[in-house]
């Protein structure tokens, strides 16, 4: 760890939306990134105990780092998508709840979760229509049929016939190098995939099996986010 | 969870790390001491500051305190 320069936010006031989007249901999320706000990989805290895979996530993130930054491109990806707001206290809910200020006590903050509940409410407040990936946040890799083993950066332990990730030709034993076109080093960053990724629609991935890189297209079908 | 802090802790064994004095009096504030004088708290502004200086990458962990 004394390769990483560690931060800890222990609030969502001011918050860059744009910028950290992942599980706001989590209380604990970890953004490994670089001083340009380039972000090699993210971790959630459905796996908070698992040293193991944060460890393997942040051997990941030091070799993006060495590449960096001619490997760019390849990161936009990870980036944030758009959003009506850039900050969560600009969410009209959040407004109404009377988080006027940063927090300087125990009361008062914005947590994770009421970035979550904040947004959900906000675009119904505003009469918009509310995105499937509000409404269903962060899908797990169940949804598109396949399961990662948590403690091995993303080797695939379990691929459903007849969903997305079995019709691809996607194996037990393959292991996940870029999803969507970035590179992956946690289950988080391949759920972050598919939660900014298409409603409906293609999903490259690129596998190493057995030593072998190799490409398979997933085809997301339409309501792929709530069957 | 605690594992995770424990370890943390262990694994950095360095002085204590300068802090703004508004985010310390937060820090002390909301009694959180896991990583007091450690890791730079609830600042990314210095975070991204430190890491351009050191050429590091950051680990970035968003904990609410509650």
């Amino acid at each position: 760890m004394d390769r990483f320069v560690c931060v800890r936010v222990v609030q969502g006031w001011g918050l860059d939306l744009s910028l950290f989007q992942y599980d706001w249901r989590q209380t604990w999320h970890v953004f490994l990134m670089n001083a340009d706000r380039e972000i090699y990989g993210r971790y959630s805290a459905h796996h908070s105990d698992d040293l193991v895979a944060l460890r393997k996530a942040m051997e990941g993130a030091l070799e993006l780092h060495a590449g960096y930054p001619a490997n760019k491109g390849e990161l936009a990806g990870k980036r944030g998508i758009a959003l009506p707001w850039k900050r969560p206290e600009e969410m009209p809910a959040l407004r109404d709840k009377g988080m006027s200020g940063p927090v300087t006590g125990r009361h008062g903050c914005i947590h994770c979760h009421n970035i979550q509940e904040g947004a959900t409410k906000s675009y119904k407040a505003l009469g918009l229509p509310l995105p499937e990936r509000v409404s269903a946040p962060y899908p797990t890799t169940q949804r598109a049929g396949f399961m990662l083993d948590s403690a091995e950066r993303a080797t695939v332990t379990d691929v459903q016939a007849g969903m997305p990730a079995g019709a691809a030709g996607m194996k037990v034993g393959d292991r996940l190098l870029r999803f969507g076109g970035q590179p992956i080093l946690s289950i988080a960053d391949a759920q972050w995939v598919l939660w900014s990724g298409p409603d409906a629609g293609p999903v490259k991935a690129e596998v190493d099996r057995g030593g072998q890189k190799l490409e398979v297209e997933l085809t997301l079908p339409e309501g792929w986010r709530t069957k | 969870m605690n594992r995770f802090w424990s370890l943390a802790i262990a694994a950095l064994a360095i002085a204590p790390r300068p802090q703004d004095p508004a985010k310390e009096r937060l820090r002390q504030a909301l009694g959180d001491n896991e990583l007091a004088g450690t890791w730079i708290y609830d600042d990314l502004e210095a975070g991204y500051a430190e890491a351009k200086r050191l050429d590091r990458p950051m680990m970035v962990v968003i904990r609410c305190v509650t």
